[in-house]
């Protein structure tokens, strides 16, 4: 091979030595398993943004939000300092033992897994869904989805994989939100758990893409994406498939997290203007009625150095899980969620400690277990 | 504090010395061949902490193979091709964000802007070759392939690395 290109690519592997990365973060068992757990979410979010493109005909009918709130002024702001936890939300979390439904006051074992838990949805008639995931051969975890009720546990093999990007009622049974490069196809599918349905969401190629997060109640499919062509964020609800556009101007910040209250009846999303996937993003939530197309809440907030894993909303509770590193601390494992009663006069985001990914437990108290 | 060693493939407290000294003798040149292929320190270092999660979950498995960093070399770079391909469309929509990038010379950073546009095994192979400054043998045990390949495969990249840089040898 010639003596130039030779110089010129050992100067530039030599180029590298610079890079040291900084230095080795310390490789306690502890940080590296509550990464596991971050980076199995975090991924998802890839999957989904790298294979799903959304083609979506808006349509000028049908509620709208047509602003979004100022970036700089929110109704709220506070700091996640304050460490006192809501007493009326119940969250299923994932824990060693498999997942757990949690208060204020007690951790509720719900349900032991051999396998490594990642998140659990429970549905009001006690149902529940879980992924879990598996060491395999490949050098990612393996992720499965297991259906519980009536006392059975079903796999769902056909989900091998799939990335979860929701769950929620169709006709008051439980659904959930998946998308998958590799089982179903670079599709985005509303799954009815009790029936086994599966309903296209109407994703291909096309001028959107990058489905963020999902949710569907009532028939109505949530969802979040961000433009491969000119790089805003959209809002999309309706149904399926048939999704309006719900911000139909390209939004000048990131609209990562989207969940629609149980009732339907409104919508809340996360939008930051930073790299959604990043950690110490600053967050701002909004929750807009979907029939007056006010917005009822604008809360400011972020999660310290923990970036966002997860984000659930039933009409009143907004719980947003974080996770990840903090570098400040070496030594310490703060996974750091927020919990924001938005009924309250003044919703203030109260920090509490959920070290893993939440969702709010719908069963209305039943600590059985599916 | 005492070792914890609840993590799958950690059974001892030796299980725990022994990979924490693993991934602080590996983790800088691990990072390094990440961001020549990545381009990005930071994404090379999420790159890195996956794939030292992954070398963790197996770990009682992993050390005993007769080299564990090149298994580990393995996995980073197989995350680096496949982030290369699943990222695409999201960075498309984030690479407006600042982000701290190497500041290299322009011939430099034009040399692994045209790796990065190789096919990813010619791709691999550069990187171990040049960053690592690994022999074709070492370089044929990292990716388990042939040597003859790792000699076609690098003759290939070199080949068209030239021609993009127009480098080519003068008639």
């Amino acid at each position: 091979m010639n003596d130039r290109f030779e110089e010129l690519a050992r100067t530039a592997g030599h180029a590298l030595d610079q890079v040291d990365g900084g230095a080795p973060r310390p490789a306690t068992v502890r940080r590296l398993r509550a990464r596991r757990r971050a980076g199995a979410i975090a991924g998802m979010g890839v999957l989904a943004a790298a294979t799903a493109a959304a083609v979506i005909a808006s349509r000028n009918d049908g509620p709208r939000i047509n602003t979004l709130p100022p970036v700089t002024d929110p109704i709220t702001s506070s700091t996640t300092g304050a460490s006192t936890p809501a007493d009326e939300v119940a969250l299923l979390v994932a824990t060693d033992g498999g997942f757990a439904r949690r208060t204020s006051a007690a951790t509720a074992l719900v349900v032991e897994n051999d396998a490594i838990p990642v998140i659990g949805f429970r549905f009001p008639d006690g149902s529940m869904l879980t992924q879990v995931g598996e060491q395999g051969e490949r050098e990612d975890l393996d992720t499965r989805l297991e259906w519980r009720h009536d006392g059975e546990v079903e796999h769902l093999d056909r989900y091998d994989g799939a990335a979860v990007l929701g769950a929620g009622l169709v006709g008051g049974k439980p659904a959930v939100v998946l998308a998958s490069s590799t089982q179903i196809g670079s599709r985005l599918l509303v799954v009815e758990l009790t029936t086994g349905r599966e309903r296209d969401a109407g994703i291909a190629s096309g001028g959107f893409s990058g489905v963020a997060h999902a949710d569907v109640v009532d028939d109505r499919l949530f969802l979040t994406t961000f433009s491969d062509c000119c790089g805003g964020s959209f809002l999309f609800a309706g149904g399926v498939p048939d999704v309006d556009s719900l911000l139909p101007q390209r939004a000048r910040d990131y609209l990562w997290w989207v969940a629609a209250s149980d009732d339907g009846s409104e919508v809340a999303f996360l939008s930051s203007t930073g790299d959604p996937s990043a950690s110490g993003t600053r967050w701002i939530l909004v929750v807009a009625d979907l029939e007056t197309r006010e917005i009822t809440t604008n809360v400011e907030f972020d999660l310290g150095a923990e970036r966002a894993t997860w984000f659930d909303f039933d009409g009143r509770w907004a719980v947003v899980s974080g996770g990840g590193i903090n570098d400040s601390c070496p030594a310490c494992l703060t996974d750091v969620g927020v919990i924001i009663d938005t009924a309250a006069a003044a919703p203030t985001p109260v920090a509490v400690p959920l070290d893993a990914m939440a969702t709010i437990d719908r069963s209305h108290g039943d600590r059985s277990g599916g | 504090m005492p070792a914890d060693t609840s993590a799958p493939g950690l059974q001892s407290v030796d299980d725990v010395r022994d990979f924490d000294a693993f991934y602080v003798a590996e983790y800088r040149g691990l990072v390094r061949l990440a961001t020549a292929l990545c381009g990005r320190v930071d994404v090379a270092e999420e790159l890195v902490q996956d794939a030292m999660v992954s070398v963790l979950t197996r770990w009682r498995r992993v050390r005993e193979y007769d080299k564990p960093g090149a298994f580990a070399r393995r996995v980073v770079l197989n995350a680096a091709v496949s982030d290369r391909r699943r990222r695409k469309a999201e960075r498309r929509a984030l690479e407006r964000l600042p982000v701290e990038r190497v500041a290299w010379a322009p011939e430099i950073s034009g040399f692994w802007n045209a790796v990065r546009e190789l096919p990813a095994r010619q791709a691999q192979v550069v990187t171990l070759y040049y960053v690592e400054d690994l022999s074709v043998a070492q370089v044929s045990e990292v990716l388990d392939i042939a040597q003859g390949t790792v000699r076609a495969t690098l003759d290939h990249a070199r080949r068209s690395l030239a021609a993009r840089l127009r480098l080519e040898e003068e008639a």
